[in-house]
């Protein structure tokens, strides 16, 4: 039988490959499903988060060990049932009308995963209505929006005017290096966060808001 | 002369760089947003997937762009005692950017920056001796987006004489930009003659090449501005985390770039570039204060001697949030490491927080610190004269040298005389005061901005830029 600490074990160390054949055999054991999630996956992103508030782990540690957390997710999301996952919420994110730029955005959505958001990465260059189509689809607790370029992030507002427009009950979450608090208060947002590490605790503060 | 300078890759080293910068182009290949630049790719022989946007760029084109790229490059100025060429004779040093955000000198507080902020920021620029060219270091955040690179072409070419090294982020704005050059030398031929003008011209790493930043690239080749591809990719994140795998990703850009240009017209000025460094590991964010940053911007230079091409690296930027100890080791460490191995053009003056954050007090402290980098850069002679061994002799043992027409003669070349740091004793410090250098810099500052006028544009030329500006208004903010 798969020991689910092996699983774990190997979520921490970020093994793709192995996460996802060990969840499988796991499976095909028969084990518990809930349990291979709980004690197997979240038990072993809970660690890699300890792990990287301490210090001891960094960002690369942090994102190879959220990319094999969600191999295994892969293999168990079509066995769960509904109320088996307690998903934190679930966040579209993309970055502004115009800007090509992606990195940071990218690290934001890995790390929202790992703390158990659902994340749908709608992109780089889009347009409020497009965002707004997003969180419709996805019946987005949070979209994010990210800029890098001054001349970018002026469209974040586009994306707030739409979304309120359409009546949707997402808050709007940005990001990006030009951005800062006083922007976000001027143009409306929900949220803003000036790195992927505290993105996470904002997102959690606005899904519980 | 023997002069200090670092010089670490053995030539296997950097052909193996090399080479995997032609694999990487061959086989991986780049990213291209632009039409344009992909017909300019596959005329010169790339292969070119039009729908993925790709191509691929074999071994004999790169070669071929090399051969055609310009080994030295003139830089004019509207007043023409400030031009310059990039010629590896010396190292011509420019502002830092582009920040967002400046840090008040007066109040200390960090903020949007303004128009106002730029305007004086490019006039102590201008005051400045160790500044041969500027950059448009601080965003213009008061004007509208549309309009903010142009504005910062009109704010610099007004308010400094001297070289003025911008950024287009589309063809359309690398013309006006390019009108507005041409109203001050008198005409496009004579612009080509006499660029007072260059740009920086980023592409996204890994590999990609946003529409309008590489059609710029195009219009600039085919007027004979001088561009600069400045790739950026930074270690673990959008490099490897290998500075030898960053400097390849570096490279295959700078490479990729040079063959747009030169296809899109033969000749074309290109200065090879590097902003690459690397992250901070916990948050991901840019760390141009770090080591890793000045190691591979020596590895950049070193490369770009390999093509002997004109060079332009990064030195001198800061992780710190203000001008202090932390400032001050960071932006000392990358000019040493980038000032002796050498490079045409090194970027750049007075940034903070990875650039994100301008200081104008740090200006004036970087003008200093190269200053004395530069004296330590320039070795010294060994001759008879100044081994100096019939003035040992007259002063004899227990004597001293301060009389002697020897020391006369030399005391002003050999000892580096400072500009702003303080060497005075204690008390005599204390009583000026006990003011540290960010404050001397400070009082600086506002000395050169109460005091320095840049000679302004002739008022025909102005009116003409006032032509061009509303045209460029009523194109880009009539749709917005």
């Amino acid at each position: 039988m798969v020991a689910l600490t092996k699983i774990k074990e190997n979520v921490i160390a970020g093994e793709v490959d192995e996460v996802r054949d060990l969840v499988k055999k796991a499976v095909d054991e028969g084990q518990e499903v809930k349990k291979i999630l709980h004690e197997g996956l979240v038990g072993g992103i809970q660690i890699v988060g300890e792990k990287y508030d301490s210090g001891e782990f960094f960002l690369p540690e942090m994102v190879i060990a959220a990319s094999a957390m969600k191999e295994g997710l892969k293999v168990l999301t079509p066995l769960l049932k509904q109320g088996d996952v307690e998903s934190v919420g679930t966040v579209v994110l993309g970055t502004a009308q115009g800007d090509i730029h992606d990195i940071g955005k990218s690290i934001v959505g890995t790390m929202l995963e790992g703390a158990g958001f659902m994340v749908t990465n709608i992109g780089v260059d889009v347009g409020a209505e497009k965002f707004v189509e997003a969180a419709k689809e996805n019946n987005a607790d949070i979209i994010g929006v990210s800029a890098l370029l001054t001349t970018t992030m002026v469209k974040m507002e586009d994306v707030i005017k739409a979304v309120k427009e359409a009546g949707l009950k997402a808050k709007v979450m940005i990001g990006g290096a030009s951005v800062t608090q006083e922007f976000a208060d001027k143009i409306g947002a929900d949220g803003y966060a000036p790195d992927a590490p505290s993105a996470v605790g904002k997102a959690r503060e606005l899904v519980k808001k | 002369m023997s002069k200090p300078s670092i010089s670490f890759l053995s030539q296997d080293e950097l052909k193996a760089m090399h080479n995997a910068s032609l694999q990487v182009l061959e086989k991986t290949g780049i990213k291209v947003m632009s039409r344009k630049a992909l017909d300019v790719l596959q005329e010169a022989g790339a292969k070119v997937d039009y729908e993925k946007k790709r191509a691929t760029i074999p071994a004999n084109v790169i070669e071929e762009a090399v051969k055609r790229a310009p080994k030295t490059i003139k830089c004019c100025a509207r007043n023409p005692k400030y031009d310059f060429v990039l010629d590896k004779k010396e190292i011509h040093f420019t502002t830092d950017g582009y920040a967002p955000f400046i840090r008040d000198f007066e109040t200390g507080e960090r903020r949007s920056s303004t128009k106002a902020d730029l305007i004086a920021w490019i006039r102590i620029a201008d005051y400045l001796d160790n500044l041969d060219l500027v950059w448009a270091s601080v965003c213009p955040g008061d004007v509208p987006a549309p309009m903010q690179k142009i504005t910062e072409t009109i704010i610099a070419l007004s308010n400094t004489e001297k070289h003025f090294q911008g950024e287009a982020l589309s063809a359309r704005e690398a013309q006006y930009e390019i009108e507005i050059a041409a109203a001050i030398v008198g005409g496009k031929e004579e612009l080509k003659k006499r660029p007072i003008i260059s740009a920086v011209q980023c592409p996204i790493a890994p590999l990609v090449f946003e529409e309008g930043s590489v059609e710029a690239v195009i219009e600039f080749a085919r007027v004979g501005v001088p561009v600069a591809p400045l790739p950026m990719p930074l270690m673990c994140e959008t490099g490897p985390a290998t500075v030898a795998g960053t400097v390849v990703v570096c490279n295959a850009e700078n490479l990729a770039s040079l063959v747009i240009s030169e296809f899109a017209n033969p000749g074309a000025p290109v200065v090879y570039s590097c902003a690459a460094g690397g992250i901070d590991i916990k948050t991901g964010s840019a760390a141009e204060g770090a080591p890793e940053y000045g190691i591979v911007q020596m590895a950049a230079a070193q490369m770009a001697r390999f093509y002997n091409l004109p060079s332009l690296v990064c030195g001198g930027c800061s992780d710190s949030k203000l001008p202090d100890v932390q400032a001050g080791f960071e932006r000392a460490m990358t000019l040493t490491t980038s000032i002796l191995t050498g490079a045409d053009i090194i970027t750049g003056f007075g940034g903070l927080n990875s650039a994100s954050t301008m200081s104008p007090e740090l200006l004036v402290i970087d003008n200093e610190i190269v200053d004395a980098i530069f004296r330590v850069g320039r070795g010294f002679e060994v001759n008879d004269d100044t081994l100096a061994v019939e003035v040992i002799d007259k002063v004899g043992p227990g004597g001293h040298f301060l009389g002697q027409r020897h020391t006369i003669e030399y005391f002003k070349k050999e000892t580096w005389i400072p500009g702003i740091s303080d060497r005075r004793d204690f008390t005599s410090w204390q009583e000026a005061g006990s003011r540290s250098l960010d404050e001397v810099a400070k009082e600086k500052v506002k000395e050169i901005l109460a005091t320095h006028k840049p000679t302004p544009l002739p008022e025909d030329i102005e009116e003409e830029i006032s032509r061009i500006l509303k045209r460029a208004e009523a194109e880009f903010l009539k749709a917005s």
